[in-house]
């Protein structure tokens, strides 16, 4: 199903003349500059860049009678303000760049291996954890620092997850990598409710238990 | 070229930087994607933050009102209005807030305490149920939310009590799953949550 372009976004692609333009403009600033300065705010670390990114992001979005903008039309899945938000975000991380010559922090892709590494790594941890792997472990067998994951556990575990789907893999690396609450996972991995996402999320832990069980992590 | 080689040269899916398109994260957050295209995005997201936090803004700003449509539905006005302030607080300070993104449940404002029982995923019989949960001080007002496994709610009581149990005329399904969780309002329009539990009827 495509939803219809919104009325304001239409009438200022469609505007014939300068003056209809401008009166358009408002009448869509009207309606989603909200949107668009609250988005600038969170991709901020001040209220003065905050202001300097929200100026940028209306400059670029007018930029070329609108080029951006028009470029929604040009898909027309999804929902404007979904889409609005990833552009104007972008624009937040273009105008860092042409300020400070580098992308901001977490947006660097020099150097991201080794981020992403060690967040992997501390997936790994936090899903041990939640799934109890040291009260599977024969006492005696008891890595010396049991607050780490030893390389043979890690090695069984991260094969483990990646035999998972996709869909549940991502379900894992947002809850525990990025640490974003269940509520907000629902909409990120196409589950209608949080309470969706609780259930899954319980289902694929007890998944994993079981393949560690599997593979000689026995309980007794 | 991987077997993702095509994909990933889909400019439909992909920007000329590798990372996905505002086109794709809108359609794929309307669900209005195709299998491939679902693979080829959750493949994606898994390896790039970056696109991640794109995506959770996204979810979270873009998705105009759907807290108060889900809210709206089968509740007392007073329970509703009790509720939106509860739910609605935290986020309505937000507006306003430099909070860095993806701090997870402490983003959204909302203290924690203790649900006691029933346990997380306890089967309960419907004639003994009883919810408990620790004070939070005295003087609060506690609200304890039911809800069915579509996240709709289902029942809903205030108390300044720590415990509530379930009148008979609620009538709950045996073998049916359930949600709950309580709100405590606190000094300030602060509010605080035990955060969802499940419970399961016996047959
Ligand atoms: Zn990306």
């Amino acid at each position: 199903m495509t939803p219809p372009v919104p009325r304001q976004l239409a009438e200022l692609l469609n505007a014939p003349h300068a003056a209809a333009r401008n009166g358009a403009w408002d009448a869509f600033m009207g309606e989603y500059s909200k949107l668009l300065l609250r988005t600038a705010q969170r991709a901020s670390s001040s209220r003065d860049d905050a202001m300097d990114r929200y100026i940028f992001i209306l400059e670029q979005l007018q930029e070329d009678d609108f080029r951006r903008l028009r470029a929604f039309t040009a898909d027309g899945r999804g929902k404007f303000t979904t889409w609005l938000v990833v552009v104007a975000r972008r624009l937040c991380v273009d105008h860092h760049r042409s300020k400070y010559g580098r992308p901001q922090a977490g947006h660097e892709p020099t150097g991201a291996n080794s981020v992403a590494h060690a967040a992997r790594r501390n997936l790994l941890d936090l899903i041990a954890n939640e799934i109890d792997v040291d009260g599977l472990e024969d006492e005696g067998s008891l890595h010396p620092d049991a607050e780490l994951l030893s390389a043979e556990r890690r090695q069984t575990l991260t094969a483990a997850v990646a035999e998972l789907g996709l869909g549940d893999q991502l379900l894992l690396t947002l809850r525990f990598e990025d640490d974003i609450s269940v509520e907000k996972i629902a909409p990120m991995i196409g589950l209608q409710s949080r309470f969706q996402v609780h259930r899954r999320l319980r289902h694929v832990l007890e998944q994993l238990r079981r393949k560690l069980i599997d593979r000689g992590m026995t309980e007794s | 070229m991987n077997d993702n080689g095509q994909q990933l040269s889909d400019p439909m899916v992909f920007t000329e930087t590798g990372h996905l398109t505002p086109e794709m994260i809108a359609a794929y957050l309307g669900q209005e994607v195709s299998g491939e295209e679902r693979q080829a995005v959750q493949q994606h997201l898994l390896t790039c933050k970056e696109c991640r936090v794109d995506l959770a803004e996204a979810s979270e700003l873009g998705a105009v009102g759907r807290r108060v449509r889900w809210l709206a539905v089968g509740l007392p006005a007073a329970a509703a209005a009790v509720l939106a302030v509860v739910l609605l607080g935290p986020a309505t300070r937000d507006a306003t807030d430099d909070t860095p993104v993806l701090r997870g449940e402490q983003a959204e404002g909302t203290a924690r305490f203790k649900a006691v029982s029933p346990v997380d995923g306890a089967e309960v019989s419907l004639d003994s149920l009883v919810f408990r949960w620790r004070s939070e001080g005295t003087g609060v007002h506690y609200l304890l939310t039911l809800t069915d496994e579509n996240g709709d709610v289902f029942w809903t009581a205030g108390t300044s009590d720590t415990s509530l149990a379930l009148p008979l005329e609620v009538g709950l399904a045996t073998g049916q799953r359930y949600f709950w969780y309580v709100d405590a309002l606190l000094e300030g329009a602060r509010s605080s949550t035990t955060g969802v539990r499940e419970i399961l009827i016996q047959p």
